[in-house]
């Protein structure tokens, strides 16, 4: 399809003529920085499209090669432009620093002391490598945490005391039946972790009865004996003293 | 002039490594002293400052003469012996012109961090752009790279200056009456086809 602008070239001379000039064109814009809009490179292509059959040498064929290849590349500088226009400037100062600093090739320092002394209106410069301080936001974030109740605190373990707090569970769960989701509530994770000690143990048999309530009794050879299930429980009571 | 290049050809007095009789100087070889080489690498990797107050890279070779107290042939049959053996060490051994002397020093081959943030190299990839684009002139005028980077609110007035006074003491740059160079640093680590690839970067990203 002809160019509407231009009536198509009545001979090759006239073709070639043509497609030397969209080719000057685009070569100059690219060199220039320059962007062809849209609708005139488009113009341009439509021109340049039925001229193929009318190639026979392998000059004019790369004559034609180069004009595409030019059309090609102002393409891609107009869709970057675009791009590029949507993007913040200090990312894209950010982004041509990394495009230099890709490309660098550094001159080695092994000796001398690092920072020197500057001199004269150098001296001003800061010139340490920028430090990674920490946010104030992250510092009052971290001190709350601290300071929550729900914070688990990280301590030694003390055996006696494990063996005084599992004498408790015992002692609190012996004997009692209760609802699933009744015993879930009234252990903390650690307690919980207890009664499962206690369990695997011997010292205590955790029986699920017919209708799904569970009862703890005392442990022992006979206990061991029957059918073993799992039991899976989801504790919610909060203690202070997990904290 | 400051412009750098390169002396890492072989040396025509230097067997390779892996011939007979690498390690045998030759008659042709100068009597030097091998133990030097290493004080050598500590010359020309050291970091120091001259009455200016300029960074300098490497050292020259006068002043390597007179301090290693050789001759002229000895310190270039050095000279290319430490060459040979950096290549191993993935450095390579560079020589420019800077004020009147023939200096050295080592560069890496692979690229590698240097001291400057991101924002400090975009603003060094600008002033390459506009330092190519002058011509024959070779700098660029501080109006415009104001004009770019705080006219278009890249960055601030203050940021601006802050950024070339630190590429001005990393020895990147060269401030004057109101215009910027580049200095031989810059030259030493982005060869011509970086600094084109560097200048096309910032006229599509800045410009």
């Amino acid at each position: 399809m002809a160019s509407r602008k231009r009536p198509e070239p009545a001979d090759d001379a006239q073709v070639l003529s043509r497609l030397w000039e969209i080719a000057h064109k685009y070569q100059r814009s690219l060199q220039r920085g320059d962007v062809v809009p849209l609708g005139e490179a488009e113009g341009d292509r439509r021109a340049v499209a039925p001229f193929g059959e009318r190639l026979h040498t392998t000059t004019e064929r790369n004559l034609d090669g180069i004009t595409y290849r030019s059309l090609a590349e102002m393409q891609v500088r107009r869709d970057t432009r675009r791009l590029l226009s949507n993007l913040p400037g200090s990312l894209r100062l950010r982004r041509l620093g990394f495009e230099v600093a890709v490309r660098a090739r550094p001159v080695v320092f092994m000796h001398g002391s690092g920072p020197l002394r500057a001199l004269g209106l150098l001296a001003s410069v800061n010139y340490q490598t920028e430090q990674v301080e920490t946010l104030p936001e992250a510092a009052a974030l971290l001190h709350e945490l601290d300071e929550s109740e729900h914070r688990v605190a990280m301590r030694d373990v003390d055996e006696a005391e494990l063996e005084r707090q599992r004498g408790e569970v015992k002692q609190r769960l012996v004997g009692r039946r209760f609802a699933r989701g009744e015993l879930a509530g009234s252990l903390s994770s650690s307690e919980a972790d207890l009664l499962s000690q206690l369990s695997r143990r011997g010292e205590v048999a955790v029986v699920v009865r017919g209708d799904g309530s569970v009862e703890i009794r005392h442990g022992g050879a006979r206990r061991r004996a029957g059918r073993t299930v799992a039991v899976a429980i989801k504790p919610r009571r909060t203690s202070r003293r997990d904290g | 002039m400051d412009e750098p290049h390169d002396t890492t050809e072989p040396h025509p007095d230097v067997p390779a490594a892996d011939e007979p009789g690498a390690d045998e100087p030759t008659a042709d070889e100068p009597a030097v002293d091998e133990t030097l080489l290493p004080q050598l690498v500590a010359v020309l990797t050291a970091r120091w400052r001259d009455e200016g107050g300029r960074l300098c890279v490497g050292a020259p070779k006068r002043r390597l003469l007179e301090s290693l107290r050789v001759e002229p042939e000895s310190l270039e049959f050095l000279l290319h012996k430490l060459a040979d053996q950096a290549a191993a060490l993935g450095l390579e051994l560079r020589d420019y012109r800077k004020a009147g002397d023939t200096w050295c020093c080592l560069t890496a081959v692979h690229g590698g961090p240097n001291e400057l943030a991101e924002r400090d190299q975009g603003v060094l990839g600008l002033v390459i752009h506009l330092v190519r684009k002058s011509g024959r002139r070779r700098h660029a005028s501080m109006d415009e790279v104001r004009e770019i980077l705080v006219g278009r609110e890249y960055l601030t007035e203050h940021q601006l200056q802050t950024i070339l006074r630190r590429l001005d003491y990393h020895g990147y740059i060269r401030r004057s009456r109101g215009t910027v160079r580049l200095d031989c640093r810059t030259t030493l680590e982005f060869d011509e086809a970086a600094q084109k690839e560097i200048a096309e970067q910032a006229k599509a990203l800045i410009l």
